[in-house]
């Protein structure tokens, strides 16, 4: 069987940020945001005017969502739905690694928590649900920006403040990591947000590119090897229950 | 896993049967389901086809084996929760159903409660019960008026009684050939027919209802070894049976006197122990058996069952298509603030404790232009809670012991916005557990106690860990402001005067 076919991918990579995009999107913005010449670009975006999947403004040169792509389909994972189908799974990682749990879906410029289990010891914690977490210095930050479609606007504008000793405030290192992210489908941070603390992510892949994050979360020494990968027994562990969890959303439709 | 040995549970639940594998450590290993249809024929009526009940157990039991990599020699005993007050009468040659189970939901047999209603004293002296459509026993009484033929069968002894448990059982053991007819004390409790203070049927009220001993079943302990199953799981010990929600305050191990749980399901039952005798309740609580077991004091629950929970999301998703998934309440709770003044009372079965008026209807009350679906949907939530809160005020009542933390589970429990509004209107921590199927965990707990797979209940508590945990964060001024809302909507739903007077 052949691999995927380039021009169809890439034109669902422009739909999809253009999707997404909360402002009005022109030919630069988008070739720069997809990494294509203005040129190849040019021509996908007109195919894809002429097919009614996108509208173009020829005063403003403004391309947005077409007919075809009624604006309420544009299906972000919805936390809700998520943390329901996850529940079960997320309850068993926690039980299973012994470190707390947190899913986070991309919201804005940030990382929304949408799901918290405690860690199984039964000391007091509190739930963190609803709390926003910095893109660039936590796993599950860094992993839903990494599988965003509009990555990199969000990677051009964020404030890459510094949190801790070990914060990265490097833009170049963090587009570097983004695509270390997609190619190994793991994210981690050791001490960049609170610096007792580190987590690693994993995506959880819903409809229509939107991704949400599910990582544990505790003491670095204990979620990385003496090399300081993340531990395969974690990951594996991980994986395991985002394949579950996608199982349980796919159930739900 | 070839050393592993599992405990296997069936749950046999309102809109599905499941079956569930624990290992020692009280983790579910596997998981498989099918839906259970109902049927609604008329207004009021619920049904289930009792056949497509067992066949349903008889494929999720080796799915869930299969899920897990597992055989039917791993498993060490078979634990059993269901749906309770839920009739069927069968033919014990044949092993059919004489007519649809008539469920929990069912508010048929109005007509037969009222002509018992003289003996309501008797009821209460003896199943410390009042007479209500919830219970089985005039479900039976219907069947036997009903059903052409089937009250001189039930006299010459042709056709059987039971709970879902019994009909699970019976047909596990071997149906017509050799079938064990037997329930347990929990599910008998919820009949009408029991001596809650012997455990017994009581012969006095079975005349009541002129029904024949003959087609009852023999009423067992919670956590011993019944039989060992013919089919489905050749070999393996029955060792436990247990009411779902019964199942659940096990599982929750709310072993002591003043534990509760409340269980959020279709409904939202909230029972708490309170211990070796038996609390009888003068604010619309049911006192039941909470678990009996050879060589222990039976122990003893005060309950508060609400008849409509999850089911409201449910309408508001399939009936008003506000919604697309369950889930996406919370999500549409969340686009307003408050509840704009907008309150539902869900009656949609009348409504159960605490003022069990079965003639109550739903309401929805303080809509403005002002309101939108958001509103709805966030009256929606609050209802839940609210139900929940007039069920522990009444148990604060009734048991002399306020509430200190309620232990929550079941589906709702996901539902972020739900959970928090509970805590802020009971004003105590809300506590989940770690797997939050408790009903299928206190059925396997009860059975891998009675087979020995978990030495005692001590050991239990090893498995038991807070999953997550909600503290009040309301201030009181509005917590009475929307408590007055809410009693003022729930006494426009009602039809009687002081709203307690009709159990």
């Amino acid at each position: 069987m052949p691999g995927p076919i380039q021009a169809i991918a890439r034109a669902t990579a422009i739909i999809d940020l253009i999707e997404r995009s909360d402002r009005s999107m022109q030919l630069r913005d988008i070739a720069q945001d997809v990494g294509l010449s203005k040129s190849t670009t040019h021509g996908i975006l007109r195919t894809l005017v002429d097919l009614e999947y996108l509208d173009h403004d020829s005063d403003t040169g403004d391309y947005s969502p077409g007919a075809r792509l009624s604006s309420d389909q544009v299906a972000e994972l919805d936390g809700n739905d998520l943390r329901s189908a996850a529940m079960p799974w997320a309850d068993a990682l926690a039980l299973g690694t012994g470190f707390e749990v947190l899913m986070t879906t991309l919201e804005g410029s940030e990382a929304e928590i949408v799901h918290h289990v405690f860690r199984p010891d039964d000391q007091r914690q509190t739930l963190r649900v609803g709390e926003r977490l910095p893109l660039h210095a936590t796993g599950c930050g860094k992993l839903v920006l990494a599988y965003s479609p509009v990555r990199q606007r969000l990677l051009r504008n964020l404030t890459l403040d510094r949190l801790t000793r070990k914060t990265s405030t490097n833009r170049a290192r963090l587009a570097a990591a983004l695509t270390q992210i997609r190619a190994s489908g793991v994210a981690t941070a050791d001490g960049e947000y609170d610096p007792d603390s580190a987590d690693v992510a994993v995506p959880v892949h819903g409809r229509r590119s939107s991704v949400a994050a599910i990582a544990v979360h505790g003491a670095p020494e204990q979620l990385f090897t003496g090399e300081g990968t993340p531990r395969a027994d974690i990951v594996d562990q991980l994986h395991h229950a985002a394949a579950a969890v996608m199982h349980g959303l796919e159930m739900t439709r | 896993m070839s050393g592993q040995r599992v405990i296997a549970t069936v749950d046999l639940g309102t809109t599905s049967a499941r079956c569930m594998l624990f290992d020692q450590r009280g983790r579910m290993v596997a998981i498989a389901h099918r839906e259970q249809r109902q049927s609604f024929p008329h207004p009021g009526w619920a049904e289930q086809d009792a056949l497509e009940l067992w066949r349903n157990v008889g494929r999720v039991v080796p799915e869930a084996l299969a899920a897990a990599g597992l055989t039917i020699s791993h498993v060490v005993a078979l634990g059993i929760a269901n749906q309770r007050e839920t009739t069927v009468v069968w033919d014990r040659r044949t092993g059919r159903p004489v007519a649809p189970a008539i469920t929990w939901q069912d508010t048929r047999t109005g007509p037969v409660v009222d002509q018992i209603a003289d003996h309501a004293d008797d009821f209460r002296r003896i199943a410390e019960l009042d007479p209500a459509t919830y219970f089985a026993a005039p479900r039976l009484r219907w069947l036997l008026d009903n059903v052409r033929g089937l009250e001189s069968r039930a006299r010459r002894g042709d056709v059987l009684f039971g709970t879902l448990e019994s009909w699970l059982i019976w047909n596990l053991t071997g149906g017509p050939k050799g079938g064990v007819h037997v329930t347990d004390v929990t599910n008998a409790s919820r009949t009408l027919l029991m001596d809650m203070h012997t455990l017994q049927w009581s012969s006095k009220l079975l005349g009541v209802f002129d029904i024949p001993e003959a087609m009852m079943p023999r009423i067992v302990s919670n956590s011993e070894v019944y039989a060992t199953c013919a089919t489905v799981l050749p070999g393996v010990p029955i060792a436990a049976a247990l009411g779902d929600q019964q199942a659940a305050l096990f599982g929750q191990m709310c072993f002591e006197p003043s534990d509760a749980k409340c269980t959020y399901g279709t409904g939202a039952f909230l029972l708490m122990n309170v211990g070796t005798s038996i609390v009888r309740s003068t604010h619309g609580l049911l006192a039941t058996v909470a678990y009996a077991a050879p060589g222990s004091e039976t122990m003893y629950a005060l309950e508060g069952p609400i008849a409509v929970a999850g089911s409201l999301v449910q309408w508001f998703r399939d009936s008003l298509g506000v919604i697309d998934t369950a889930p996406q309440i919370e999500t549409l709770a969340r686009t307003v603030d408050d509840n704009g003044g907008c309150y539902i009372v869900p009656a949609f079965s009348g409504i159960f404790s605490p003022h069990w008026d079965s003639d109550a209807r739903g309401i929805v009350v303080g809509l403005t232009s002002y309101i939108t679906r958001g509103h709805l949907a966030r009256a929606v939530v609050e209802a839940v809670a609210w139900q929940t809160w007039e069920v522990v005020n009444a148990m604060t009542v009734d048991s002399g012991v306020p509430l200190a933390r309620l232990a929550v589970d079941g589906g709702m429990t996901s539902n972020h916005l739900l959970m928090q509004f509970l805590a802020d209107v009971l004003d105590v921590p809300v506590m989940r557990p770690f797997n939050s199927e408790t009903v299928s965990l206190g059925a396997a707990y009860a059975a891998g106690l009675a087979v020995g797979y978990w030495p005692d209940r001590a050991a239990l508590r090893a498995n038991r860990h807070v999953a997550a945990a909600w503290y009040p964060d309301m201030d009181p001024r509005v917590r009475r402001r929307e408590s007055t809302g809410w009693r003022s909507a729930v006494s426009r739903a009602l039809t009687t005067a002081d709203g307690r007077a009709r159990v």
